[in-house]
């Protein structure tokens, strides 16, 4: 009885002391991760109020009034002009184009590996696509300038104001946004696709519809909100992108000269990152807040697709 | 990975017209497995053979010719788990009108009988709209058995309908399965012995992936021939 009691008092004592020392390294591990936190939140509104507190300045020079609405963008004229309309044209049309062409593309793929290839296609697929994923876009840009241009200054010759340089442009850029983004926005659709639970596809075909029936009544919209926010991602990839696309626009601060055709896609052209990415270095007073301020409207493109695409996700079915 | 087992040994089983059939056994004893082969719903599982025939108004439903999705529009299915679309409730029933390209009209017409069919159309008739998700489990089950119904098949398959439901909710489809087996062909898969006691005419045990005895429900549970089935009414195991 006394024997057992002391037991009982020294399994107690270490028991405490275990939780004592638990609690201790909970509380490290909290806070360490509270820091980790609150530093990660910082820097993003740091970012952003570094860009914006920079590029709002050049408002203060009455010539940049024109910054959303001209596409004149001539810092160093007598009289200088800071339209940027044409850079911010140039981002948004290559995005939007690419994410066009890329969208049924990638559903289309998605759907194959989800719900048609056999187990060894999937086992084949998947790697390379995380491979294509990763690709390193310095690689991609490459392959467009030795590859792509020379193959599409053929087939542009004819419609290009001037077959010299037809093949660089939006339209090689658009070309190789849809490269890199393809295989994010495949990744994301498959995850979206996989999301769907089984009961769903035995609840289509046991009501007698054919397997595309099922796929196009079923499990898409099922998947609509995944589906989404893979678009939405695969656009803040596209619009963020510098070095690939730089390497096909080749164009300097102006839209090719003339009035908007198809053959504006095979000239020499420009965009938000190609013109911070060549000019930023060498710039300064207004014109340099200028680049900022393009850096600025470029986040606050990327801030307003991933809200797009969290308001998306947060209406998802199937999580 | 996918492992091989034989599921099923010889069964031989027939299935009466517009009387309801239970399939009753222990777990993985073969019975969801069989009542999938009726319209064939295995075929979605890579790799599974079967030997054999179903016959189904005389012809064979494993034949070469046999058109799936026709068969699946004549064999309706209810799942274990209620699996409505997250789709509006309208929308779920009209699914499988839909898909074969019904009039406007004619889905609206049925949707309403399919629902009151399923004991179902008062407590949704002001929220058609609204998503199907919304319903309690109850609910949903009935929705699905609506939805099964819209598309009118001969023969309906219920495997463990009542499974995720409380006893109000199981009541409540119990008393469905009566007033439906009127019109329709009913096979059920249960767990639950008094279930299938209160529910069927004719019930079937399975062990082992084999058919031990099948007979009127009465005679099962009242004069089982086989020990193995005595056995399991009898509570001994299962």
């Amino acid at each position: 009885m006394a024997a057992n009691s002391v037991n009982a008092e020294a399994v107690k004592d270490t028991r405490s002391k275990r939780t004592r020392r638990s609690r201790f390294s909970d509380q490290v591990a909290h806070g360490v991760f509270l820091v980790c936190a609150i530093l990660i939140v910082a820097i993003i509104f740091g970012i952003f109020i570094f860009l914006g507190f920079n590029g709002l300045r050049m408002f203060q020079d009455p010539a940049a009034k024109n910054f959303f609405t001209s596409t004149n963008w001539a810092p160093t004229d007598d009289v200088p002009s800071y339209g940027a309309l044409g850079f911010i044209l140039g981002s948004v049309v290559t995005t939007l184009l690419s994410t066009i062409i890329v969208t049924p593309l990638a559903f289309a793929m998605a759907l194959y590996m989800t719900e048609m290839a056999p187990r060894w296609v999937n086992t084949l697929l998947r790697p390379v696509l995380e491979v294509f994923t990763g690709m390193p876009s310095v690689v991609i840009g490459f392959l467009g300038l030795i590859v792509l241009v020379p193959w599409l200054t053929k087939l542009a010759a004819p419609i290009a104001p001037s077959a010299a340089n037809a093949g660089v442009g939006w339209g090689a850029a658009t070309v190789i946004l849809v490269i890199m983004i393809l295989p994010t926005v495949v990744s994301v659709s498959i995850d979206a696709l996989n999301a769907v639970p089984e009961s769903v596809r035995e609840a289509s075909l046991a009501l007698g519809s054919t397997r595309w029936q099922m796929m196009k009544n079923a499990v898409l919209p099922a998947a609509s909100a995944g589906l989404a926010t893979a678009v939405v991602l695969g656009m803040t990839r596209a619009i963020g992108e510098a070095l690939a696309v730089g390497m096909v626009l080749q164009g300097d601060t102006h839209l090719p000269d003339g009035p908007f055709s198809l053959g504006w896609f095979f000239q020499p052209n420009i965009n938000i990152t190609n013109a911070i990415l060549n000019y930023f270095s060498e710039a300064s007073g207004t014109e340099r807040n200028g680049y900022f301020m393009l850096g600025f409207v470029l986040l606050i493109i990327s801030f307003l697709f991933i809200c797009l695409s969290r308001y998306i996700a947060s209406r998802s079915v199937y999580k | 990975m996918a492992q091989s087992r034989q599921a099923l040994y010889d069964v031989s089983l027939p299935i009466r017209e517009k009387q309801v059939t239970a399939l009753i056994g222990p777990s993985g004893c073969g019975k969801s497995t069989f009542l999938r082969t009726l319209n064939r719903m295995n075929d979605l599982i890579p790799g599974t053979r079967i030997e054999g025939e179903a016959l189904f108004d005389g012809s064979n439903i494993y034949a070469k010719k046999t058109d799936v999705v026709l068969l699946r529009q004549r064999i309706g299915m209810v799942f274990q788990r209620p699996n409505p679309f997250p789709k509006s409730i309208f929308e779920n029933i009209a699914y499988g009108l839909r898909v074969q390209g019904k009039s406007q009209s004619f889905i609206k017409e049925r949707v309403e009988a399919s629902l009151q069919g399923a004991a179902l159309w008062d407590e949704v008739k002001d929220r058609l709209n609204t998503s199907a998700l919304g319903l309690s489990g109850g609910q949903q089950q009935r929705l699905c058995i609506a939805r099964a119904l819209a598309v009118q098949p001969e023969v309906l398959l219920m495997d463990e309908p009542c499974s995720a439901l409380d006893p109000i909710a199981t009541l409540k489809i119990e008393e469905l399965i009566t007033e439906l087996v009127k019109d329709y062909t009913i096979v059920i898969v249960t767990h639950n012995m008094q279930q299938a006691s209160r529910v069927s005419h004719f019930t079937s045990f399975f062990l082992s992936g084999k058919l031990i005895e099948t007979a009127s429900t009465v005679n099962i549970f009242e004069h089982p021939r086989q020990k193995e089935t005595e056995d399991y009414i009898s509570g001994r195991f299962g």
